[in-house]
Parts: C-alpha cells; sequence; structure tokens
C-alpha cells in the first residue's frame, strides 16, 4: 500500500517537475486577462462600426487593423507589466502621479464617453431584439433593469463566464465571410496599397475603427483583471502571450466582420441603416437563420458590454477619488459606486429611447469620441511606465516608446483634422 | 487676512501660492511642496520648496523666510541675513508632505483601512506649524479642484446641504508611500502606528496597497506580526508577496509561522528560492519543512502541524501544568495534552480543563483518555475529515506506524482541505 503510494508520487512527482508542463501550467493559470478583455472588446459598438466600414468602404479600410494590432498589443503589454510590477489599477496610478486636475479631466472625459459607450450597447440590444419584433421602448429599459438587478443582487462572476461562451457565437463570421467567396486579391491589396483618404467620412470611420478596438476604459479593465490574477514578475511572459492571443483573437474577428460585410453588403451597395441590414452579412453561413443568428449574437454581446462598461467606470472613478467601490458592497457602503453606475445606465437609457435618435450614428460618434480620449490615456500610459520610481527596472524599451508616441500623435493629428475640416470648409464656402 | 496667519488652513491654500522677493519685490516663484518634520507627536513644518518661475529649479528655504506680503494673495520671501535658502536634501525624520501626502494612500488606523488623502488641515501654533488632521472627504477634493468658491454656496442652495469636512487625526495616520526610486523600500516617517492593528485587518489592509507598499510595510513588521499578516493573505497574493520579501526577513518570517502555513507557502516557490530560504533556517526546521513538503498532498501528514504540547504519561497534573507553560508559545493549540510512553508512543490525551480541575499529585495517567482518535501520516485527507465528523473532535493527533506521534490536525486545516474552494472564496 505505502510502496504503490510511493511509486504513484512519484510519477505524479516527475509529471509535475517536466518543464514543459510546468510552463503549461503556469501558462493556464496565467491565462484570461487579455482575452476576456480581447471579447469584451467585440462589442455592439465594435461589431456596428466593422459592419459599417465593411458595407461602406469594401475592403478599403481594412489596412487600418493593422496599425490597430500593433497599438492594441503594446498598449495592453503596457497594462499588464504596470498592473503586474504595481499592483494598482491605471485609475490609482493617474491619480497618485498627476494629481487631482488632470485626473478629473481625464475621468470627465471618460465617463463621457462610456454614457456613449453604454448607449451604444444599448442600441445593441434594441437592434437585435427589433430583428425579433420587439420594440426599443420595451427591450431597452427592461433589459437595462436586468441588467441593473443582476449586478446589484446577483453574481455577476457567474453571468461573465456565461457572456464568455456565448461570445463564440462571433466566430459565425469567420465562416460567412469564408462562404461568401470575397475577392482575395483586393483584400491582400488593401494590404498591401492602403487607399488613405482625407475627407471626414473616411477620417471618422478610421477613429471609429481605432477607438472601438482600442478603447480607453478596456485599459483600465486590463490592468484591474491583470492584479486580480495576482501574477508573479517571473511569470510576466506567459501574461504577455495570453495580451497577444487577446489581441489577435479581438483583429481576427474584427478582419473577418468586416470582410463579411463587405463580401455581401458592399458589392450589393446595401447601407447599414439599422441592424437588420447587417444581419444580411452572415446569410452566407446561416442562410434564412441569418438574422436569428445576427441578432441572437449581437444581444449577447451588447448585454455583457452594458453590464461591464457602467460598472467598470463607476469602479475606476471611485477608484481614483477615493470612494468605496465594488459589487461585493452594500449599496449603503459604497453609496457613490452605486449611484454612478445607475446613473450611467439611466443617462444611456435615455438616450436611445430619445424618439428618432440615430443610433447608427450615436455608435459610430462613441467610438470616435473613444478615439479622442485615447492619446490622453496613453500619453499618461508612457509617462508612467518609463518612471523608475513606480515601474523599476521594468520601463518601457524605445520599440514601445516609438509605437506609444506615435499613436498619440497620429491620433491627435486626425482629430484635429477632423475638428477643422468642417471648420475649413464652412470659412472657404464649400 | 493672508493665509498663513490664520489659526487653521489647508496645505492646498498653501500650495501653488505665488511668492515675490522682499527686498526687490520681483515673482520668486510658487510655493512647491512643504518640508515637515516627524521627529514629535506631529509633523511640524520646518521648511518650504518654492519653484522659481516657468518651471525652473527649486529651491528649499527655512519657514520662517515666508512672511505676508501686503497683496493677501501671495507671500513674500525674505532671504537677507541668516535666513539664507538651505540645502535641499532633507534631513533625518524630514519628509515632503505634498509627495508624501497628497493623492496618495494612507492607513487610518482608527478605521483600519486604505483611504486616499485629499488634503492636509495645519494648525498654527506660534511660531510652529503643525500637520493635525488629514482630509478625506469630498469637500477636500472640491478644494483641490479650486472649486469651493461657487461649489460649496451651489451645493448649499440647491439641496440646502452643507458639504462638511471628513478628518483623520493624525494619530490615527499612517503613511506608506514607497518608491521604487532607491535601492531600499520603506515607509516614510520614524515609527509604524501599525502594530496597534489585529494581523488580520492589517491583511486588509494589504490586501488594498500596491506591490511595493505591500512589501514595505511588511518590513516594518516584526516577524512574528509579519508571519500572522501574511498568512492571513489570499494564497495568490501570500505567494506572490513572500517571494519579493528578501531572504533575511523571510526566514525570520518562516521561522515564525506554523509549520504547515510555511510549507504551504513554500510549496509555492520555484525550486531555488526554496532552497535559499530553507538553507537560511535552523537545520530542524528545514528538515520539519522537507519532510513534510515530501507527503503526498492527499495525505494527513500534508496538512498537519507539528507543533504540539506531549507530556511523559508518569508526570503529575502539576509537571503538565509546568511543561505547557514552557512549551505553549508558537503552538496552534494547547488544549490538548497528549500522554506518551517512553517509546514516545501515544498512549493518551487530556484537555487542558482535565489538567487544571485534577488533583496537582495525580499523574496524567490515570486522568487521561485512553482511547485516542489518531490518524495516521498517511490517511487520505478525506478520511481525516470524517474523523472530525464522527467524533466530534476540534483536533486529531497523527501517528505513524509504530503509534509515534508526529503531528496534530485541526479542523479548519482539515475543513480547508476538503474544500479548498470554500477558503479561496472566503479570501476573495
Amino acid at each position: 500500500m505505502e510502496t504503490t503510494g510511493h511509486v504513484k508520487n512519484n510519477i505524479f512527482k516527475k509529471i509535475k517537475e517536466s518543464p514543459l508542463i510546468r510552463n503549461l501550467l503556469i501558462f493556464l493559470a496565467v491565462l484570461g486577462p487579455g482575452i476576456i478583455t480581447g471579447s469584451v472588446d467585440n462589442d455592439a459598438g465594435g461589431i456596428t462600426t466593422y459592419s459599417v466600414a465593411g458595407a461602406l468602404y469594401g475592403y478599403k479600410l481594412l489596412w487600418t487593423l493593422i496599425p490597430s494590432f500593433v497599438v492594441l498589443l503594446v498598449v495592453q503589454e503596457m497594462n499588464a507589466r504596470m498592473g503586474i510590477v504595481t499592483g494598482k489599477g491605471l485609475a490609482d496610478l493617474i491619480r497618485e502621479n498627476f494629481g487631482v486636475k488632470i485626473t478629473f479631466f481625464i475621468f470627465l472625459g471618460l465617463v463621457t464617453a462610456d454614457i456613449g459607450n453604454t448607449a451604444t450597447e444599448f442600441a445593441g440590444v434594441a437592434g437585435s431584439l427589433d430583428i425579433f419584433g420587439v420594440s426599443k421602448y420595451i427591450s431597452v429599459p427592461v433589459s437595462a433593469a436586468v441588467v441593473w438587478i443582476l449586478v446589484v443582487k446577483g453574481d455577476y462572476k457567474i453571468a461573465e463566464r456565461i457572456f464568455l461562451f456565448f461570445s463564440f457565437c462571433l466566430l459565425s463570421y469567420i465562416v460567412s465571410a469564408v462562404l461568401a467567396k470575397p475577392q482575395w486579391g483586393l483584400i491582400a491589396a488593401s494590404f498591401a496599397k492602403p487607399d488613405v483618404h482625407f475627407n471626414e467620412d473616411y477620417l471618422s470611420m478610421v477613429l471609429g475603427i481605432v477607438g472601438t478596438t482600442v478603447a480607453p476604459w478596456m485599459q483600465f479593465y486590463m490592468q484591474s483583471a491583470v492584479i486580480e490574477k495576482g501574477i508573479k514578475i517571473e511569470d510576466y511572459k506567459y501574461a504577455l502571450w495570453d495580451v497577444v492571443i487577446g489581441c489577435i483573437a479581438t483583429i481576427v474577428v474584427a478582419f473577418f466582420i468586416i470582410i463579411a460585410c463587405a463580401a455581401t453588403l458592399n458589392v450589393n451597395h446595401i447601407v447599414i441603416n439599422e441592424a437588420k441590414d447587417a444581419a444580411l452579412s452572415l446569410k452566407p453561413f446561416a442562410g434564412i437563420f441569418a438574422s436569428q443568428l445576427f441578432a441572437f449574437g449581437l444581444f449577447v454581446a451588447s448585454i455583457f458590454s452594458a453590464t461591464i462598461l457602467p460598472l467598470a467606470t463607476a469602479f475606476y472613478v471611485c477608484e481614483a477619488f477615493g470612494f468605496e467601490a465594488g459589487i461585493n458592497k452594500k449599496m449603503n457602503e459604497a453609496p457613490q459606486f452605486y449611484a454612478l453606475f445607475t446613473f450611467i445606465m439611466v443617462a444611456a437609457v435615455l438616450i436611445i429611447l430619445t424618439p428618432g435618435a440615430p443610433l447608427i450614428a450615436i455608435t459610430i460618434w462613441s467610438q470616435v469620441l473613444n478615439a479622442m480620449l485615447l492619446p490622453v490615456v496613453i500619453i499618461s500610459m508612457i509617462l508612467m511606465v518609463n518612471d523608475k520610481k513606480i515601474m523599476g527596472t521594468h520601463v518601457n524599451n524605445g520599440f514601445q516608446n516609438a509605437v506609444g508616441w506615435t499613436t498619440a500623435v497620429v491620433l491627435i493629428a486626425m482629430t484635429a483634422v477632423l475638428i477643422a475640416q468642417p471648420i475649413v470648409n464652412a470659412i472657404l464656402g464649400k | 487676512m493672508n493665509i498663513l496667519y490664520r489659526n487653521f488652513m489647508y496645505m492646498s491654500q498653501i500650495i501653488g501660492t505665488g511668492v515675490v522677493d522682499h527686498a526687490t519685490g520681483k515673482k520668486a516663484g510658487k510655493v512647491f511642496d512643504l518640508v515637515a518634520n516627524m521627529k514629535d507627536m506631529y509633523p511640524k513644518l520646518t521648511a518650504v520648496v518654492i519653484r522659481r518661475p516657468f518651471w525652473g529649479a527649486k529651491i528649499t528655504v527655512p519657514l520662517k523666510c515666508l512672511k505676508k506680503a501686503e497683496d493677501e494673495k501671495i507671500f513674500s520671501l525674505d532671504l537677507s541675513g541668516e535666513n539664507a535658502a538651505r540645502d535641499t536634501a532633507l534631513g533625518d525624520n524630514e519628509i515632503l508632505l505634498r509627495e508624501t501626502f497628497w493623492d496618495q494612500q494612507i492607513v487610518d488606523v482608527s478605521g483600519s483601512k486604505v483611504v486616499r488623502v485629499n488634503d492636509l488641515h495645519l494648525l498654527r501654533e506660534e511660531p510652529n506649524l503643525w500637520v493635525v488632521h488629514v482630509d478625506i472627504g469630498f469637500k477636500g477634493l472640491v478644494r483641490r479642484l479650486g472649486w469651493s468658491a461657487w461649489f460649496e454656496p451651489a451645493v448649499k442652495w440647491l439641496f440646502s446641504y452643507e458639504l462638511k469636512d471628513r478628518f483623520i487625526s493624525w494619530k490615527h495616520v499612517q503613511p506608506i508611500s514607497a518608491d521604487k526610486g532607491g535601492s531600499q523600500l520603506s515607509l516614510k516617517g520614524p515609527k509604524t502606528k501599525l502594530t496597534e492593528l489585529h494581523p488580520a485587518d492589517l491583511a486588509d489592509i494589504l490586501i488594498d496597497l500596491g506591490t511595493d507598499e505591500r512589501l514595505a510595510v511588511l518590513k516594518t513588521l516584526d516577524t512574528e506580526t509579519a508571519a500572522n499578516t501574511l498568512k492571513e493573505l489570499p494564497l495568490k497574493m501570500r505567494v506572490q508577496t513572500a517571494e519579493l520579501i528578501d531572504l533575511p526577513k523571510l526566514s525570520g518570517i518562516m521561522n515564525d509561522m506554523p509549520v504547515d502555513e510555511a510549507v504551504d507557502l513554500i510549496a509555492h516557490f520555484p525550486k531555488k528560492r526554496i532552497n535559499a530560504v530553507l538553507s537560511l533556517l535552523s537545520r530542524e526546521r528545514a528538515k520539519m519543512i522537507r519532510g513534510l513538503m515530501e507527503m503526498s498532498a492527499r495525505a494527513a501528514g500534508s496538512i498537519m502541524d507539528v507543533e504540539f504540547i506531549t507530556v511523559r504519561q508518569t508526570a503529575t497534573a502539576a509537571q503538565a501544568i509546568e511543561n505547557i507553560k514552557a512549551e505553549s508559545k508558537g503552538k496552534e493549540t494547547i488544549y490538548y495534552i497528549y500522554a506518551v510512553d517512553e517509546a514516545d508512543a501515544l498512549v493518551g490525551v487530556v484537555t487542558l480543563r482535565q489538567l487544571l480541575t485534577a488533583p496537582p499529585e495525580k499523574s496524567v495517567s490515570e486522568i487521561m483518555r485512553k482511547r485516542v482518535a489518531k490518524v495516521r501520516a498517511d490517511t487520505d485527507i478525506r478520511d481525516v475529515a470524517q474523523v472530525f465528523y464522527k467524533y466530534d473532535f476540534t483536533v486529531v493527533p497523527v501517528v505513524d506506524r509504530q503509534n509515534k506521534m508526529h503531528g496534530i490536525i485541526t479542523i479548519k486545516d482539515a475543513f480547508e482541505a476538503v474544500f479548498p474552494e470554500m477558503k479561496e472564496e472566503i479570501e476573495r
């Protein structure tokens, strides 16, 4: 009895000590933050923006995914590294290093953008349930109430897992894109020779794609998720792989959504005015069930993000300003947290329920707002991640700084052009 | 009246204020930071850091060089005579108030939680200025944003609600900011108030801190408190933190931890570090830890605590009590005392109550219960849990084949071993 136990022990020990298994185990333990962030990234705003981009411009905007990928990777890697080294959230770090005033204005921007983003998520809910014939005046308030109760009274962690599972629905875009027989030659050409314009529509579309792929609030979310995992600095390389996989997943899904829409909608000159139109892009895969599949996928993605977004935003604001926060706290223990969470939800719902609200336009413009806020967040991140007092020996290398600064400068320039163009046009009397 | 001459003032009212040269009346810069000496019960302001115009150089001047100016909104800087600018380097016990406190986290020792500082409240007691309160309230936040003048009346007018200060008395404030800049992480300020706290509260505080601050706090604690605090942290954070503690301190902490807890912790380290830590422990203790680590994770031996109290069955009750007094330090439980024979084989058990109430001269073998529920070191932990369930004990002894006693398992250890997920849940 004792000898067999001993032998068993030895085998078990050997397996545990094999470097391959050991590495795999650590990797699995570290896995998560990057991949979850990647899936949350493809929310209603993302699906809508990519769909509209594909429908309007065909394959022409595919090239934007390459810089988006590089920026996403570099930014999220910085988040992961900052989280692991400091053990502090991004909001905490911004407050401690830039003081009250700068923090206040960053968060004013973030809350505004996130109300827009949350409205976008509810637009997704409205659009998807509209396909099943449910009026937005019913679907939006009901789903908002359900989300609110889920967060305040329910178990958020379980809900998160269920949502993540259903986010595999998005993979149907890959099948649909392939079955639609897209023109692969044109796709390759769009990467090899990007077709760049400087008119308002084109620029706002590009900014929208970047803004939805690298949404500022995701940086806060990512860093908190890394801290919650309790990753050690020795295991940093595994965390890096987690980030890489998450970014690839995000970009691959975005790539196929654009292709699916380009190959089905753009060639037939269908303009997306509401969610129903975007559902056509799934026809090659799902046939007559395209609408239902699209609606279901969009609904899950929207509800998921509609839960996380207001919650995360309220959390970071409280973190930065020193209020109690967290869903494990009771309402009277963290009044500011719950008040802010509720305020964001209500504001978003009111925007969507305004009669005649242009849902698709709201979506695109809230992504543009994201893109405008992004350079501010990136610049403050670069400044902190290069500070030896904060990061010790884990400061940025030259490449990371180059990508970070370039992103910030390019985004600021594009935003400036976008804002200046209508003014210049007005002056020139066009 | 000029702010410097009021009885109470906030740091935010001083920092950023313009300074003009007393002799020439020219702009000399703005107040950038305040230097305070931490030697006394309350921090006493000693000097002022002034930044020259246009983000110029910073100079440090003694507090008395700052005078009121004709314009109430500015200060005048008198550097004549013996009032020369002093060395920028901080003296012993000196800290920079803005850098250490503004926007940073501190521990509120009275409420035992981590809070963020919005402002500092100063008291003038001629000729000194003291830091008396730390402002953590919303009002402080509004003041820092520079909105007090319109925001407070607006709130009062709209909601008939007056914003109130939320202060923490300096007596209950423990600064915790630490930075990676120097080679040594340490808490600013001479002595720590954290030792007043219970280790479980300390652990809750550590959870709310960043990695560096967590280490700095642990470093200031004595090894016994550090050991008790560390074992209250969630496992992941415990391992993450312990791996960063320097080896001498860590081995001290390991010495003060119950052996089973030490094994739990050390088993998660990389091999190199395990060896490094064990080499610093006493040979016996290292051997005990290694011994326990060899055990299968499913066997009773892997969760047992090897520190317990035994007594020879021939000893008298009085001797046994003396024995307990001498050995009780560091033992997880002293309620059960195990009686052994000459060969160290377990022959019975007495409770502390039995020993205390028995006549002192009676021998242990006469009062002990001879039928002892016990488990073997290689018993599966599930079976151990069943023993607890069946016999309604809080502690069972662990023996080997020769009935020699090796350790004890408490009901808590057994419970945690059977329901590891429950432990994680509580820790979250």
